[in-house]
């Protein structure tokens, strides 16, 4: 063949397929926000649900979500961080070590469904916190752990060896030099990596199911050992579950599109801190 | 002439792998010395054999003695972080904290407790204008350091160095990243800080050796590939008139 034609050709296929993408993306959100045209509004996201929710709003849902993300956050990025340091900075490289790096890394492409029997037996049952906030949170926690670990332990690495050393040189316990020299320079790598994986957990439905989402709760509580009603749970409801999907379409995509909004936020927060870290660093 | 450091049939391993076998020299107080030998001869872990740097990349041992002040520096009651503090540290490529002018100097006291903001402001000024970069930065202290030349990092990471008041400067070929230009202005800024400090370095730069240091030591290497020293002595000695015929030819440029 051709040199010039194979030429043409690669390239039209790499447009191609950079198109296609682009018109999934925009098929996506056109259709949800689309779809929720004349349900969503400031109402629908401060209100409760009403009439066997085929009105109102989704406010306990954008609370439930908030609340397990938060706990899920709250559990994953200290035990996350410290364990990617400790496998960076602490641990000998022996093969006992690479075998727990690629059992993490592999943790990270296990179904969530997994995650969320695990989170029944040890969560609900064994620790006895019953199907509630907590539960969800701590399981959505653990899904989100290899992500994080994963992420952070790249962005670790990255760091380049000179600031180590020249803090070690000046008399800096081990402890200074992470909290001055490396974790700042790796602060963007981590937060990726949070972002990502709390965005992930954020949008899960099978960990929770089990282990304390609700179908419907009349009244909006923030005790985090009762049940709660999330958005992914609420929307999979609407779409399919409901006895009046036709009629509640719009409240489905309104709630999918409140999803994509959190997400979205989540992602604007991430790479304002981003920012915030590498003006702080004078490179 | 006191001795401040004294090595006493050190040698060093990495695993298994002998590096550096059975030095024994001295380093005395507030004269430079330098370390000459080629490539893979071990005197950069000798040199960082001192401030105990070698030990944070793998697992390391080491046989014999390095007395600081009277003090085996492997006793297991050495304090390794006040001991990096006493034996500071320059290293070959120039390395900046990103962070600005200012800050980089500051690191060291911070860290260490002074808060005193007019200390910490007169400490700068004073660091500064010790290594001779005062003029050229006082404009931009809050600059990034990497905005510098690679000569005025370097001279900075001296005064980084400097700041927590070490007792010895470890110099890892300081130059070697540096304009020949540049490289004078490290040497001069040696001479004048041999006269509070002691400094040791490593340079692969024989001349530079000749010109700054008042005692050398010449390490080799054979197929072996572990470190001896072969002859230490005052410079001038080594470069005039050396015992051994390998210090001979090294010097007179037959290898390395």
């Amino acid at each position: 063949m051709n040199k010039h034609l194979r030429e043409k050709m690669l390239t039209g296929l790499i447009v191609f397929s950079f198109l296609l993408v682009i018109f999934f993306l925009v098929l996506i959100l056109g259709l949800t926000f689309f779809n929720s045209w004349g349900t969503l509004s400031l109402n629908f996201l401060i209100q409760m649900p009403q009439n066997g929710m085929t009105e109102g709003g989704i406010l306990p849902m954008i609370m439930g979500t908030l609340l397990v993300t938060l706990i899920s956050a709250v559990f994953s990025i200290p035990f996350g961080v410290f364990s990617a340091i400790y496998l960076t900075e602490y641990a000998k490289d022996t093969p006992y070590t690479r075998l727990i790096r690629l059992s993490i890394r592999n943790l990270a492409a296990v179904p969530s469904i997994v995650y969320g029997l695990f989170g029944v037996a040890i969560f609900v049952k064994f620790m006895q916190f019953g199907t509630s906030v907590l539960s969800a949170g701590l399981t959505l926690g653990l899904l989100t752990l290899p992500t994080v670990i994963s992420a952070s332990e790249e962005a670790l690495k990255t760091v380049p060896k000179a600031y180590k050393e020249g803090a070690f040189a000046l008399g800096m316990t081990h402890w200074q030099v992470l909290r001055t020299n490396v974790l700042p320079v790796a602060m963007p790598g981590i937060l990726t990596g949070v972002i990502l994986g709390l965005s992930r957990a954020l949008g899960e439905t099978a960990p929770i199911l089990f282990t304390g989402v609700a179908f419907y709760l009349p009244k909006l509580s923030i005790n985090v050992m009762d049940q709660f009603m999330a958005l992914p749970y609420h929307l999979y409801i609407m779409s399919t579950q409901h006895h009046d999907i036709q009629g509640v379409k719009g409240i489905a995509y309104s709630t999918a599109a409140v999803l994509i909004l959190i997400s979205l936020l989540l992602n604007i927060v991430a790479s304002n801190l981003r920012y915030h870290y590498k003006k702080g660093l004078k490179t | 002439m006191k001795a401040i450091l004294k090595s006493d049939n050190f040698s060093f391993f990495y695993g298994r792998k002998k590096v550096i076998n059975k030095i024994t020299m001295n380093i005395y107080e507030k004269k430079i010395t330098a370390i000459i030998g080629p490539s893979g001869c071990g005197k950069s872990t000798y040199l960082r054999s001192f401030n105990r740097m070698n030990e944070l990349i793998t697992e390391v041992f080491q046989e014999g003695l390095i007395m600081f002040e009277e003090h085996n520096i492997y006793d297991k009651s050495v304090d390794v972080v006040a001991l990096r503090q006493q034996i500071g540290m320059v290293f070959q490529k120039p390395n900046p904290f990103p962070k600005s002018i200012k800050e980089n100097i500051l690191f060291g006291p911070r860290l260490h407790g002074e808060k005193n903001k007019v200390i910490l402001s007169e400490k700068v000024e004073q660091l500064l204008r010790k290594v001779v970069l005062w003029e050229e930065v006082k404009d931009k202290l809050e600059d990034s350091a990497f905005s510098l030349s690679g000569g005025q990092q370097q001279r900075l990471c001296i005064a980084r160095a400097l700041a927590v008041n070490p007792k010895v400067l470890l110099m890892d070929e300081p130059c070697s990243a540096l304009d020949p230009i540049a490289t004078l202005k490290i040497e001069d800024l040696m001479s004048v800080l041999a006269k509070e400090i002691t400094i040791v370095i490593v340079t692969h730069n024989m001349q530079q050796a000749a010109r700054v240091s008042d005692f050398t030591g010449f390490f080799n290497t054979d197929e072996t590939r572990i470190g001896e020293l072969i002859e230490f002595d005052q410079t001038k000695r080594i470069f005039t008139n050396p015992r051994q015929q390998a210090t001979t030819d090294y010097i007179t440029g037959r290898f390395g």
